[in-house]
C-alpha cells in the first residue's frame, strides 16, 4: 500500500509537462541511437549528458534513463531489418529476426520484438519498484569494508565479462582508478597530480573524457568503414502479426522476462548474456530446434524481452548500492552525482522525488516507446538512409555543444579531441573503454571506503573479512580472478604445445 | 593509413601504461603517505601505480613470450586527421568567431570532405544546420553559446 502511495506521487512528478517532454526526448534519442549502428546507449547518453546539468536532477535522470531503455528498443529494428545490431544486446535478435525479414515477415518480427520489449520492460520496472526499497533498508547496515569489497567485485566481474584480454581490462580499470585520484584528496583536500594547475583541482573533467572515449572514438572508427546498407522497409499493413505468431511468442516472452529480471541484478553482464541465455533456452525448449537461425519467432521474442527486462533491475545496483552494474548506468550515476544526488541506500529516503519520479517515468517511457517503435517504425527506419557523411558532422556538433556547455571553456573541445583519439587508438588495439569509465566513476568511492575501513579498523585488513557479506564478495572476486588465470594459463600452454615441433 | 603490427602497438601501449604507473608511484612520494591505520593522500595512488606497473609489465612479458602475432592494424585514415584538425580549429576560433560561423564552417568542411555534394549545396546546408543548432541548443535548451562575435 505504501509503495502504491509513493508510486502515485511519482506519477504526479513524472506527468508534469516538462518531465514528460524530457522523457519523450530521452526515449526518442534512445530509439535513434539504438537504430543507428555505431552509437549505442553509451555514446547516446554521453553526448546528451552535459545538457542535463542545468536541469533539475529528476528531469535529468528521467531523460538519461529514457535514452538507456530507448536504445534497447531501437536496437531490435536494425537487427531485424538489416542484420546489423544497433547495440551488443541485439546480436541474438539478428539470428532469427533478419531471416524472418528476408522471408517477408519483418512486420511480425518487429511487432513481437516491440511487444516483448514492452512487457519485459514493464515487469522489470515492477521488480525494481518492489525490490529496491527493502534492499536499500538492508544495505543501510553495511560498513565501509563491505562497500569496498562489493565495488572490487563489480570491477573484477567487469574484467571477467569484457571481450578484451584480462590483462588489458585490468590495466584499463587501474588507469580509470588512477585518473580518479587526480584533484583534491577527498579526506584532506591535498592536491594530487594537479601540477599547480587550478583547472585540475576538481579532477579530470568527466564529460569530455566520456564523450571523447565513447562518442568521438566511435565516429572515428566508423570513418574507416562508411559502407552503404540495403534497407527492407515494411509498410504499416506489413506490421500486423498473425494470431499464431502471438501465441508462439507468449512462452518466450514470459521466460525472457524472468531471465532478464534475474540477470539485471548481476553486475557487468546483464544485457548481452541475458539475450543469449534466453535464445539458448528457447532453442532447447522448442520442438523444432533445427529451425532456429532460419526465422523462428521465438528466437526474436525471447531475447528481445530478456534484453528489456534487464533495464529496470539493472538500476537496482545503481540506485540502492550506488554501484553501476553496467557502463550505461555508470553515466547515469555521474549525472546524479553532478546534481549532488548520491546514489546508494540513502537515495530513496533523501530524494524520494528522484527515485519515484524515475520509476513512474519508466512506465510512461515504456508506453511512449511502444508507440514510437510500432506505428512509427517506417519513419525511424529512414534514419538509416541518411549517409554517414551527414550524420557524423551532426553528432560531432552535438558533442561539441555538450562539452562546451558545461564550463563554457573551449579547452574542453581540445580535451574532447584528445580523448577521442586516445579512445580510437586503444580500441584499435582491442582495449575496452567501458571498464575505464566504470572505474573512473567508482574511483572516489572505492578510495574513500578503503581508507575509511582501514581507519575504522586501525589498520587491520581483517575488516574486509569480518562480515559474511564482505567475505562472500571478496571470495567471489578471488575465484573469478583465479578462474581467469587458469583459463589464461591453459590457453598459453595449448598455444606453446601447438607451436613446438 | 599507417600499418602497425598488433604486437608492436600492444607493446607501445603497455610501455605507456607502465610509465604512467611508475610516474604515479614517483609523484606520490611527494604527497603525505600517512600510516597504514590512517592512510594519507599518497597511499592509494602508490598502490594503484604499483598494480598498474605489475599488470602492464605482465602484459609486456606476455607479448614478448608470444611467438608470431604478425597481424597488422591499420590506423589513421585521412578523414580521422581531418576531423581532429577541424575539432582543434573549432576550439581555437569558437569564442573569437562565435558558434554559428564556426559550426557552419565545420559542417561545410565535413560535407565537402565526406559527401559528393556541390559546394553551394554544402554551404546552404551548413548555414541552415548551424543556425538550427543554435536555435535548438541556445533558445530551446538554454545552453550558453556565443552566437556571432562580429555582429
Amino acid at each position: 500500500m505504501e509503495v502504491l502511495q509513493y508510486l502515485i506521487t511519482g506519477f504526479s512528478i513524472a506527468l508534469t509537462p516538462m518531465n514528460l517532454f524530457y522523457c519523450f526526448l530521452g526515449c526518442l534519442w534512445g530509439t535513434m541511437v539504438g537504430i543507428l549502428p555505431g552509437i549505442g546507449p553509451l555514446g547516446g547518453i554521453a553526448i546528451l549528458l552535459p545538457l542535463t546539468f542545468k536541469m533539475d536532477p529528476t528531469a535529468s535522470i528521467i531523460m538519461l534513463s529514457g535514452i538507456f531503455y530507448g536504445a534497447m528498443y531501437g536496437g531490435s529494428t536494425t537487427s531485424i531489418l538489416l542484420n546489423i545490431p544497433g547495440e551488443a544486446a541485439s546480436i541474438a535478435t539478428c539470428l532469427d529476426g533478419y531471416q524472418m525479414a528476408r522471408q517477408g515477415r519483418a512486420g511480425p518480427a518487429l511487432v513481437v520484438a516491440a511487444l516483448g520489449s514492452f512487457i519485459g520492460g514493464t515487469i522489470s520496472i515492477i521488480a525494481l519498484m518492489l525490490f529496491a526499497p527493502p534492499l536499500a533498508k538492508a544495505m543501510l547496515k553495511i560498513g565501509p569494508g563491505e562497500e569496498f569489497s562489493l565495488m572490487v567485485l563489480a570491477l573484477i566481474i567487469m574484467s571477467f565479462v569484457s571481450s578484451a584480454s584480462v590483462l588489458k581490462t585490468l590495466a584499463m580499470i587501474l588507469l580509470g582508478l588512477l585518473i580518479a585520484t587526480v584533484g583534491m584528496d577527498p579526506f584532506t583536500a591535498y592536491p594530487r597530480f594537479t601540477f599547480g594547475c587550478l583547472g585540475l583541482a576538481n579532477g579530470i573533467d568527466f564529460v569530455p573524457l566520456a564523450i571523447g572515449l565513447f562518442g568521438v572514438s566511435e565516429i572515428l572508427m566508423n570513418f574507416e568503414e562508411m559502407a552503404k546498407v540495403g534497407i527492407i522497409k515494411p509498410t504499416f499493413r506489413d506490421l500486423l502479426p498473425q494470431w499464431k505468431d502471438l501465441r508462439d511468442s507468449l512462452g518466450p516472452v514470459s521466460r525472457g522476462s524472468v531471465i532478464g529480471i534475474f540477470f539485471g541484478f548481476v553486475p557487468g553482464i546483464s544485457h548481452v548474456v541475458s539475450t543469449f541465455i534466453s535464445y539458448a533456452v528457447e532453442k532447447k525448449l522448442s520442438r523444432h530446434p533445427e529451425e532456429f537461425g532460419k526465422g523462428r519467432i521465438e528466437g526474436v521474442a525471447g531475447p528481445e524481452t530478456a534484453n528489456n527486462a534487464t533495464t529496470g533491475t539493472a538500476m537496482v545496483p545503481l540506485l540502492v548500492l550506488g554501484i553501476p552494474a553496467i557502463p550505461a548506468t555508470a553515466l547515469l550515476m555521474s549525472a546524479l552525482l553532478i546534481h549532488n544526488v548520491n546514489p546508494g541506500p540513502q537515495l530513496i529516503q533523501d530524494h524520494p522525488a528522484v527515485f519515484w519520479g524515475l520509476i513512474a517515468s519508466m512506465y510512461i517511457g515504456n508506453f511512449m516507446l511502444l508507440i514510437l517503435n510500432l506505428p512509427l517504425v517506417s519513419i525511424f527506419i529512414n534514419l538509416l538512409r541518411i549517409p554517414y557523411a551527414y550524420l557524423a558532422p551532426s553528432i560531432l556538433v552535438i558533442s561539441i555543444v555538450g562539452v562546451y556547455g558545461v564550463n563554457s571553456n573551449p579547452v574542453d573541445i581540445i580535451l574532447l579531441a584528445f580523448f577521442g583519439i586516445i579512445g580510437y587508438v586503444l580500441r584499435k588495439f582491442r582495449f575496452e573503454m567501458a571498464p575505464l569509465v566504470l572505474a573512473l566513476v567508482l574511483g572516489d568511492k572505492i578510495e574513500m571506503s578503503f581508507r575509511r575501513a582501514l581507519t575504522t579498523s586501525e589498520g587491520s585488513l581483517w575488516i574486509f573479512f569480518k562480515s559474511s557479506f564482505s567475505k562472500v564478495f571478496l571470495i567471489a572476486a578471488v575465484l573469478i580472478l583465479a578462474l581467469q588465470l587458469i583459463a589464461w594459463l591453459a590457453g598459453f600452454r595449448t598455444q606453446e604445445k601447438e607451436k613446438s615441433p | 593509413m599507417a600499418a602497425v603490427r598488433e604486437k608492436t602497438g600492444d607493446m607501445v601501449i603497455s610501455g605507456i601504461l607502465f610509465s604512467i604507473g611508475l610516474a604515479a608511484i614517483l609523484l606520490s612520494r611527494f604527497m603525505p603517505p600517512g600510516e597504514f591505520s590512517v592512510p594519507g593522500p599518497g597511499f592509494f595512488p602508490t598502490l594503484l601505480g604499483t598494480f598498474l606497473c605489475i599488470v602492464s609489465g605482465a602484459q609486456a612479458g606476455r607479448l614478448m613470450a608470444k611467438k608470431g602475432g604478425h597481424s597488422v592494424v591499420r590506423i589513421g585514415h585521412p578523414r580521422i586527421w581531418a576531423t581532429l584538425a577541424a575539432l582543434l580549429g573549432i576550439a581555437v576560433f569558437f569564442e573569437t568567431l562565435g558558434f554559428i560561423p564556426v559550426i557552419a564552417l565545420f559542417v561545410f568542411f565535413g560535407l565537402k570532405t565526406l559527401s559528393p555534394l556541390r559546394w553551394i549545396t554544402c554551404l546552404l546546408i551548413a548555414g541552415a544546420a548551424a543556425a538550427g543548432a543554435f536555435l535548438f541548443f541556445n533558445t530551446l535548451l538554454g545552453v550558453q553559446l556565443p552566437p556571432v562575435r562580429w555582429l
